[in-house]
């Protein structure tokens, strides 16, 4: 699968809690299983709405955090791939880039 | 109060001087430690994330790693439990059961402004006793499963709940038809007349008044357990108190008459020490009308080893100790028939149908259980340094209860 010209967009039976301090905890009722995030996934999960690309998620992420390391990009599909594996997100093939 | 029981109170509070601030950050590792088993011991490890976080003091990294993921896990627990209740709500209105939730889901729900703060090991609710049957079978039915399927009508002697019913991946529900072992109808009556309405999403549920839960959290946490560990309901209580809500009068007509809560010391010591170790405001001359005529710093220093009291034993080895300290200071009668139960309250222990017939061999049962307990109890008290620390405490804990009873 092309990552970059897919739109990922997150589970919508899925409960994200944003914590006083930027992390975050994902709630997957189905499953009922909990997940901690830091605030960099916390930042990523909630660009998943379908509207922003892999590669738009990556440049917000760049222009928006500071100290981003070289090997984000892979970070990042890594990412994105457990929460597929998980069923947390979904992958929408948009029209249109950017 | 020792280094660790004063700052860990510290942090608990609202406002920080920064010579407070400096002593608390200046604490060894192994203090840290200890604050961190502090926390731990009264179900605060999410709050004392947060207060360490919000009063923005240094500490240990590795403590905040640890703190965080306990944070998160609360957090996620918090959620799970939200889906719960709401599904348990629901349940209840379709089938018009009239319910009140009681302490944790109210104080997360309503109270705490973060319910990830406020966690719980069971959901409480308030069932009236004509519904309670119906309740019931809607929680078999959505799955739940009682721990004494049995005795699932033992309704009797002084049981203020039933059994807890079980679901797998959830908390244990505990459905009370009755708020505490002194309450009568007229007392429920009242206390359902005073309930309020609230919602949780789109669900109507109900809620005790601010002053019957102060009452009632006060009571629990002091009738029932004597305060031990108990600095959780000290933060209850600072957050209805900053709630804002209190009637103070009314509060004191519920506590003082003898047609309701009638119960002024476990109000008081749990008052009283919000206000002392929390600097929580508290009207003194409140405090002043409850204080009973026998208060002084014996008992002070007493409620306030309580708090911070650790049992390092499991539930039954304590209680057995606790038997055998009693037992101890005079042969009573009275409570020999308390160990050994009434005979529905037996049937109930062993899950098994009430009859008089079984009734012999549940009690020659009980008592070769507790006489080994007792035994067991006694070698270790002799040879054993953990057990005579839990005796001790078990000392301690009675000389409390006797005077919040008396």
């Amino acid at each position: 699968m092309e990552l970059n010209k897919m739109y990922p967009i997150a589970n919508a039976m899925v409960v994200f809690r944003e914590e006083f301090d930027d992390w975050a905890v994902l709630f997957d009722p189905d499953a009922n299983k909990t997940f901690g995030m830091n605030p960099v996934s916390s930042f990523i999960w909630k660009k998943l709405d379908g509207k922003h690309s892999r590669q738009n998620i990556l440049d917000t992420l760049k222009e928006e955090c500071e100290d981003v390391p070289a090997e984000a990009s892979k970070h990042l599909d890594d990412f994105l791939s457990e929460l597929e594996k998980r069923g947390l997100v979904g992958f929408e093939r948009a029209n249109q880039e950017g | 109060m020792d280094r660790i029981q004063n700052n860990f109170c510290l942090i608990l509070r609202d406002h920080l001087s920064g010579e407070c601030r400096r002593d608390i950050e200046t604490m060894s590792m192994d203090e840290w430690h200890l604050i961190y088993e502090a926390a731990c011991d009264n179900h605060l490890l999410s709050l004392l994330f947060y207060q360490l976080k919000n009063h923005q003091l240094v500490f240990p990294a590795e403590i905040e790693t640890v703190l965080r993921n306990d944070y998160l896990r609360f957090s996620g627990n918090d959620l799970r439990r939200k889906v719960q209740l709401r599904e348990m709500i629901r349940l209840f209105n379709e089938h018009g059961i009239d319910h009140i939730l009681l302490k944790g889901s109210h104080l997360a729900e309503k109270v705490y402004s973060n319910s990830a703060l406020r966690p719980m090991c069971d959901i409480d609710v308030l069932i009236e006793k004509s519904e309670f049957k119906k309740a019931y079978e809607l929680l078999i039915t959505a799955g739940y499963i009682s721990s004494k399927p049995n005795n699932y009508d033992s309704q009797s002697g002084n049981n203020k709940h039933f059994p807890p019913l079980i679901k797998k991946g959830g908390l244990a529900v505990e459905l009370h038809w009755n708020i505490n072992s002194q309450s009568n109808d007229h007392n429920m009556e009242m206390l359902w007349s005073r309930s309020e309405t609230m919602t949780i999403g789109n669900l109507k549920t109900k809620i005790l008044s601010p002053e019957d839960l102060l009452q009632h959290i006060s009571f629990h946490k002091g009738y029932d357990n004597m305060f031990v560990s108990s600095l959780m309901v000290l933060n209850d209580i600072k957050e209805i108190c900053s709630g804002n809500t209190l009637n103070w009068d009314k509060l004191l007509l519920l506590a003082t008459s003898s047609n309701e809560w009638g119960n002024t010391k476990c109000l008081f010591s749990a008052l009283y020490l919000c206000h002392k170790l929390l600097e929580v405001d508290i009207p003194e001359s409140f405090l002043n009308k409850i204080k009973p005529d026998d208060f002084d710093k014996k008992y002070e220093q007493l409620l306030i080893n309580q708090l911070f009291t650790r049992i390092d034993a499991d539930m039954s080895t304590y209680g057995s100790v606790n038997a055998l300290y009693k037992l101890n200071r005079g042969l009573n009668p009275r409570l020999l028939l308390k160990y050994l139960m009434s005979p529905r309250k037996i049937c109930l222990t062993y899950d098994k149908k009430y009859s008089w017939h079984i009734l012999p061999g549940l009690y020659g049962k009980r008592i070769i259980e507790k006489s080994r307990c007792g035994v067991k109890a006694c070698i270790g008290i002799l040879t054993n340094k953990d057990s005579r620390k839990l005796y001790e405490t078990s000392k301690a804990s009675s000389e409390i209860e006797k005077w919040l009873k008396s």
